[in-house]
């Protein structure tokens, strides 16, 4: 050890600790600041795949168990009816039970089947396989990504008892899994009109999970065309999203002096915590 | 220290996991606990501020890739948070219901004041609503609540598994 450095290494061992912190907070600024720039881009792209890839694993493990629950919960159930009847009964009964779960299954992958042949757009149907585990980003990670055709900014759609509506678009893209931005999100712009005055605005989030979009920018002088419960839907003006997709329905209209144009509040179409299966919406098959 | 740093960062890139699948359905009023912040806490709160903070940053990073928040956003959050709940290890006495819920308390706080001033200071973009709204409360009294159970789970793990009793002589 040289003379000269010995001092400069003990004043590095005492404050270590908050040399590494300042290091961490410098570094973490400096990838905020220069977030967006390609470099910084890639390994969100790369941490998204091997997560997504994860993430579908621990979903599909899940699942599995939960079936193997419930497969136990039924089998208890039939071993007590087995004490009360017959056999052959009882075979039938289990049987029933099975179709009747296999019916209920059929009618939702039906559902989802229309769905997906009565979109007049070429579409991928895709699961929910993740959430945002942050409080501000109210973002899903779903089962698809590059590989089954997924490109960015695609816009995605979900129906809910028989109504379709716009859930967002894609944000981020894995080999296996992509990431999908909601309309619930405050850094997401939607052009949008109101179905029946055709009046436009933008619509965007809150930047978190309340359900409550606002539109903005539509011109005062609708204030007496427009009603608590007209359709919202897509203007189709900004190319990133077909026209006439539901978003919501308004709320509250909100209007002050100073400004030329109102605040309204939307109710979304869709109830995005319920939300299972979704449609990527693409240009060509 | 690179044991603990390893298995703090295993611990939470399971609760990671866990809270991006299976527990992101369990939602109360819409909102869901945040178990790997009140996790990530009682980690900083046991094994102190330098392996910590290296943590916090490394799992922030994790984050910030997986989400579509900014990258470093997180990593900034998560290495501050490491670095000042870990100054209590070894200083402050853990009751097994006060302190874990004030601890609780406290981290959701601090992540919310940071990720505020964050997206003051670097325009991320955020309205004052998505750190502003009820849910945050019943967030709030969520990790309030957790929190002295995954404190417990934690300390009796830790004297079960890293501490076991032997005996003397012989």
């Amino acid at each position: 050890m040289s003379p000269a450095g010995s001092p400069l290494r003990h004043l590095a061992n005492r404050y270590r600790r908050g040399l590494v912190l300042t290091a961490f907070l410098v570094s973490s600024s400096l990838l905020i600041l220069f977030n967006g720039t390609p470099g910084v881009a890639k390994p969100q792209e790369i941490g998204l795949s091997i997560f997504g890839f994860i993430q579908s694993m621990v979903s599909g493990t899940v699942h599995a168990a939960g079936q193997l629950g419930g497969s136990v919960v039924d089998l208890t159930d039939l071993q007590a009816r087995y004490q009360k009847a017959a056999t052959l009964l009882k075979k039938y009964e289990g049987d029933e039970r099975a179709l009747v779960q296999l019916r209920e299954e059929n009618r939702r992958l039906r559902e989802q089947l229309f769905f997906h042949q009565s979109l007049p757009y070429f579409n991928v149907a895709v699961e929910i396989i993740g959430k945002d585990p942050s409080k501000v980003y109210s973002t899903f990670v779903v089962n698809k990504g590059y590989l089954d055709g997924i490109r960015k900014n695609l816009p995605v759609v979900a129906t809910q008892g028989g109504v379709t509506g716009l859930v967002g678009k894609v944000a981020e893209v894995g080999l296996t899994s992509s990431v999908i931005q909601p309309i619930l999100d405050a850094n997401l712009f939607i052009a949008a009109r109101i179905e029946n005055t055709r009046h436009e605005g933008l619509v965007t989030g809150k930047g978190n999970n309340q359900e409550v979009l606002t539109m903005s920018y539509v011109k005062k002088a609708s204030l007496t065309e427009v009603h608590r419960g007209d359709l919202v839907v897509t203007a189709g003006t900004d190319s990133l999203y077909p026209a006439d997709l539901l978003i919501g329905r308004v709320m509250n209209i909100a209007t002050k002096e100073y400004q030329t144009s109102l605040d309204i509040e939307l109710e979304p179409v869709l109830d995005f915590s319920r939300l299972e299966y979704l449609n990527i919406l693409r240009s060509e098959p | 220290m690179i044991r603990t740093i390893v298995w703090a960062l295993g611990i939470l890139g399971t609760v990671l996991l866990l809270q991006t699948t299976v527990l992101s359905y369990f939602v109360i009023f819409g909102v869901k606990a945040d178990i790997l912040l009140i996790v990530f806490v009682v980690l900083a709160s046991q094994n102190g501020s330098f392996p910590s903070q290296i943590v916090g940053f490394v799992l922030g990073l994790v984050i910030d890739t997986v989400t579509t928040a900014p990258l470093g956003y997180h990593a900034f959050l998560f290495s501050l948070a490491g670095y000042l709940f870990g100054l209590g290890s070894g200083k402050v006495y853990f009751d097994p219901l006060i302190m874990p819920m004030f601890l609780g308390f406290l981290a959701t706080f601090f992540e919310l004041i940071v990720g505020f001033l964050l997206n003051f200071v670097f325009q991320l973009g955020q309205p004052l609503s998505a750190f502003l709204h009820i849910g945050i409360l019943i967030q709030l009294i969520l990790n309030l609540l957790l929190s002295p159970v995954v404190f417990w789970l934690f300390g009796w793990t830790k004297e079960k598994f890293q501490n076991p009793r032997r005996g003397f002589g012989g």
